[in-house]
């Protein structure tokens, strides 16, 4: 009888560490050709990784992608070709840099550390170092999150209407707003429109946020035109003038929270998301998921 | 006066005092003492959120199953407010007994990147930990003595600074600023009272707290010696 309640105490405890482990696992393969099949993948204790796409920082979650092959690494960085689990195909810059402190700083709990990948294995935990890895394959179970991209119809102040394709809120597919002291982000895939009120010369515009369900936010967005301390001109361009960025049949498209007045995704699309979705949107002060 | 006692007695008198102890134990239990973990009430489970030392999130929870949010708490200043400090307090936000069911937990940083912890299980009456990946760092002035500090603005950059993603601000308080960790970022400080513009790496770890460090001090005037020295 003993042994009996041994063993299910012994099969729970076993059910509780699969359920603890992380939920990611894949195949890493070395430039020296070793294949590794690892559990509980993780990039710096975290399941998502920082690109550069065309010089635009994206971060993508391991749920997101199939397959990332390294090239050969460079000075500080090393490019990569992402193959997304959507079928796209992403060629990126990954940053290998800041592996470890500098003179003036200092760490309480052990900061010093290299960029890599760590999990565990048959063998005991693994880890390996950016520089190192040929390939990385992602085994996923399920159906990947989609992600829809949609297009929508720009109108800025002036009343200029801009048709824009895979509208992007900083490079993201969420929108992030304030509810007072309180940030809030929701996923574009969930918004059907979004209006800012005219007032002229304010830093802080209000907006008011339609989602799918017809339900409706308000809140306030940051749209200072005022130049930082200590930003230039690059990035004060990006944080200003790229916030909403896009395609357009005449080229790529960029603009401002300072600029618009209304977008408006397609109906159609938001069908889409919809079903895509399945989730419902819980309006004023609501709760949302954070970045893609 | 001696009072005699028979061994039978004496097992009696003991018994009583032991009781009496145990009588008022049990009562000091009852009452609390506030030291211990409160119950958690009935029909709920407790979510605790492990950040590796932070005891203050600004954070909210969505219902997974609604996508309602069910639970947000801010207390933290922004990081750009002149305003913010650490307070010595030991109270935590991270303890919260909800209904059982699935969570997402949406740690809000100082920067504009959100932390997620999806598929949070509460189950009744047990405790379930979700681990957010945030650390945090601080930002260290050192001014000549009697020089006032005036907090100076700086901004958080990723670590190729292409994009700002936060602001932050100086204290003459002990100041921490909370980012998602795991990740390299440079703090940019144009205006520093160094006279330069001070660009600092921060590498910022889960559990740890990064310190980086401006030092405007005056270098110490050298005592003159050897020939110039004076009598």
């Amino acid at each position: 009888m003993r042994r009996r309640e041994l063993v299910i105490l012994l099969v729970v405890l076993a059910c509780a560490t699969m359920a603890a482990a992380g939920q990611y696992q894949g195949t890493v393969i070395t430039r020296s050709g070793d294949r590794h099949t690892v559990e509980n993948l993780d990039f710096q204790g975290r399941d998502e990784i920082e690109v550069y796409v065309d010089d635009v920082r994206r971060l993508l979650t391991f749920d997101q992608i199939d397959r990332l092959r390294f090239s050969k690494p460079g000075a500080e960085k090393i490019p990569v070709v992402l193959h997304l689990r959507s079928g796209d195909r992403l060629e990126a810059v990954i940053s290998t840099g800041g592996a470890r402190n500098t003179p003036s700083a200092s760490s309480v709990g052990g900061g010093q550390a290299t960029n890599g990948f760590t999990g565990t294995t048959s063998l005991g935990p693994f880890y390996i170092l950016l520089e190192q890895i040929a390939e990385i394959r992602f085994a996923h179970d399920g159906e990947p999150e989609r992600v829809a991209i949609r297009p929508a119809t720009v109108i800025d102040l002036n009343g200029r209407r801009f048709e824009v394709d895979a509208l992007r809120y900083r490079a993201r597919t969420s929108f992030d707003y304030q509810q007072g002291n309180q940030k809030r982000t929701k996923e574009l895939a969930r918004i059907t429109a979004l209006e800012f009120a005219d007032v002229e010369g304010q830093e802080i515009r209000p907006v008011v946020i339609t989602f799918v369900t017809g339900r409706q936010a308000r809140g306030t967005v940051d749209a200072g035109i005022v130049r930082l301390s200590g930003e230039t001109d690059a990035m004060y361009r990006r944080r200003v003038m790229e916030v909403f960025t896009g395609s357009t049949p005449q080229g790529p498209f960029a603009m401002g929270l300072h600029q618009l007045k209304l977008i408006r995704f397609n109906a159609a699309s938001a069908d889409n998301a919809d079903a895509v979705g399945g989730e419902r949107d819980s309006g004023e002060g609501g709760g949302g998921d954070g970045e893609p | 006066m001696q009072i005699r006692i028979s061994g039978h007695g004496s097992l009696v008198i003991r018994a009583g005092i032991m009781a009496t102890c145990l009588l008022m134990a049990a009562c000091a239990t009852t009452t609390g003492s506030g030291q211990g973990p409160r119950p958690i009430p009935e029909g709920q489970g407790r979510l605790i959120i492990e950040a590796g030392g932070i005891r203050q999130l600004n954070y909210y929870i969505v219902d997974q199953d609604t996508d309602e949010e069910i639970f947000s708490d801010h207390p933290r200043t922004a990081g750009s407010s002149p305003i913010g400090y650490e307070s010595g307090s030991r109270s935590t936000n991270l303890v919260q007994d909800l209904p059982p069911g699935l969570y997402t937990v949406v740690v809000l940083t100082d920067i504009e990147d959100f932390v997620r912890v999806r598929d949070v299980e509460v189950v009744m009456g047990e405790e379930r930990y979700a681990t957010p990946q945030v650390g945090r760092f601080m930002l260290r002035l050192f001014t000549d003595p009697g020089i006032v500090q005036i907090p100076t603005p700086f901004l958080i950059t990723d670590y190729n600074m292409r994009t700002v993603l936060g602001r932050g601000m100086t204290s003459t308080e002990v100041r921490h600023f909370i980012v998602p960790a795991g990740r390299t970022y440079k703090v940019r400080m144009e205006n520093s009272p160094t006279g330069r513009d001070e660009i600092l790496e921060v590498e910022v770890r889960f559990g740890g707290i990064t310190q980086i460090e401006i030092d405007a001090r005056t270098p110490a005037v050298e005592q003159q010696g050897g020939d110039d020295a004076s009598p």
